[in-house]
């Protein structure tokens, strides 16, 4: 007898454990974004310039209820000097992101070129700044990215893990807290907050600036930088793994917010 | 006097001593006699005489028809369409059906296959099923006593598992689909009413699993299966 009840209680937990609904998102699943000759540089100066081209990619979120939106409005007072109105409906781990991405060189020369990825919550998005340095655009660090060294007509693929993704919504999630409520401890770098070896886990620069409740990512911006153009193709999938199951079906109503920019600037030297 | 006490002794000892003889020569006589007698068979003793020369010849009649199940196991693989995307798989299959007559049987089928995918990324390798719910209609022809061969037809549905295929324009292949076509068995039956052991290969046509440029997806598989009729 309770060998069968284990047995019972092991697969309702495996069935369980399959439960979290997982999609790529988009009509066509696909979003792809291409660096051209054509294409404008988005900031110059004298020495340089910096091109970039992104795609945006939206949760089809479902409206919370008018009652429990109710309850985000008044759960915030139970926590002090969150940098949000309301507690978020998304929350961190609700929705568990994964971005796999090729990028193909279409060129008969190599290019170094920077996939870079951004997120979003209901209340913030994150758009990093350029500095110059030297008379040369240094573009400050994206949530996520990586330079790639494409050899001519070559063609690399990668994955952008679940965890990679949460560090974003939590690095967003402290520098927009670090700002709000830094007058105290100081405002963070946000540079380095987001910077990919700096992991809001250990890194004791950033952990006092967390807050206590994380909004999830709603949104991405996925893209490529180069100093150069060329014929760069970025192709990329996104999988949501709907853990809280916000995700809208068809006919529901979907979650419609329009987050602030939130602009990480290089830190002014006096 | 003496003569005649002789006389009067003599043949009385005489007498006595031809009676002994004659009781041990009977009694000497009568033992081999009793052995002789016949005895009645024993019930309880196997009478290995009296079983038929050779155990009765199995014939097909004997065998069980009517309801059964059928597990399968096997491998399966998609040539073109969706099959220019994933790899050959592992596929099991569990059917349930009626018998009306040794060489006609109906059939429900529902299958699952479990499939690699081989694509350029993105998005990342992972693995797809496909399902498939099929009604089969089974004619057989016995080769003998133990083996048969059996054709059917099977038609019903099938579809993929989650959205991967979809990344790749197979727009419906998430939907239940049209899925059709046919399987050849060999069926080997045991020395038991119920049970028998086959193999077969099937194909079917799998329009929701065609390619963006309309080739035709066919899954062509061989399994090894058991059969219980009740």
């Amino acid at each position: 007898m309770r060998a069968r009840c284990i047995m019972i209680c092991a697969l309702a937990c495996a069935l369980c454990a399959c439960g979290d609904q997982r999609v790529y998102l988009g009509d066509g699943k696909l979003y792809q974004v291409a660096l051209t000759p054509s294409t404008p540089p988005v900031f110059t100066s004298r020495d340089g310039a910096l091109y970039m081209v992104e795609t945006r990619v939206s949760l089809p979120l479902r409206q919370p209820s008018p009652t429990q939106l109710h309850d985000l409005q008044m759960g915030v007072r139970a926590f002090k000097h969150l940098p949000f109105s309301r507690l978020p409906w998304i929350e961190r781990g609700d929705e568990e992101l994964q971005v796999d991405f090729s990028l193909s060189n279409l060129d008969d020369t190599s290019h170094d070129v920077d996939v870079v990825i951004n997120g979003a919550n209901e209340f913030d998005e994150y758009f990093p700044g350029v500095a110059v340095v030297a008379n040369n655009p240094v573009p400050m660090h994206a949530q996520w990215e990586r330079t790639y060294t494409l050899a001519p007509k070559s063609r690399q693929a990668h994955t952008v893990r679940e965890e990679e993704l949460d560090e974003a919504a939590v690095d967003l999630a402290t520098v927009v807290n670090g700002v709000v409520n830094g007058v105290v401890n100081g405002v963070p770098n946000p540079d380095e907050v987001v910077y990919f070896e700096n992991k809001s886990s250990s890194d004791p620069r950033s952990q006092k600036y967390i807050p206590a409740v994380i909004p999830g990512l709603i949104a991405l911006r996925l893209g490529l930088r180069a100093t150069q153009t060329g014929q760069i193709l970025l192709e990329a999938t996104v999988r949501v793994r709907d853990v809280a199951g916000k995700l809208a079906q068809s006919g529901d109503p979907l979650l419609h917010v329009t987050p602030r920019a939130f602009h990480a600037m290089p830190p002014q030297t006096p | 006097m003496q003569v005649t006490h002789e006389k009067l002794v003599g043949p009385r000892f005489a007498r006595s001593v031809a009676l002994a003889l004659a009781l041990c020569v009977g009694t000497l006589l009568s033992a081999p006699g009793a052995r002789a007698e016949e005895e009645a068979p024993d019930s309880t003793r196997l009478d290995v005489e009296r079983l038929p020369p050779e155990a009765i010849a199995t014939t097909r009649d004997m065998y069980a028809v009517g309801w059964h199940v059928r597990a399968e196991l096997g491998g399966q693989g998609l040539v073109g369409g969706a099959g220019r995307l994933v790899q050959p798989g592992p596929v099991a299959r569990v059917g349930f059906g009626y018998e009306p007559a040794p060489f006609f049987a109906l059939a429900a089928l529902v299958g699952m296959g479990f499939h690699p995918t081989d694509a350029a990324p993105p998005p990342a390798a992972t693995a797809v099923q496909l399902y498939n719910v099929l009604l089969q209609a089974k004619l057989q022809l016995a080769l003998g006593t133990r083996s048969a061969l059996w054709l059917a037809g099977e038609a019903g549905l099938g579809w993929a598992s989650g959205d991967f295929l979809q990344a790749y324009g197979l727009r419906h292949a998430g939907d239940p689909g049209a899925a059709y076509g046919g399987s050849l068995g060999v069926d080997w039956h045991l020395f038991n009413a119920h049970h028998s052991l086959g193999l077969c290969a099937s194909a079917h046509l799998l329009p929701n699993l065609n390619g963006r440029d309309g080739e035709r997806a066919l899954a062509l598989g061989s399994a090894a299966y058991l059969k219980y009729v009740f």
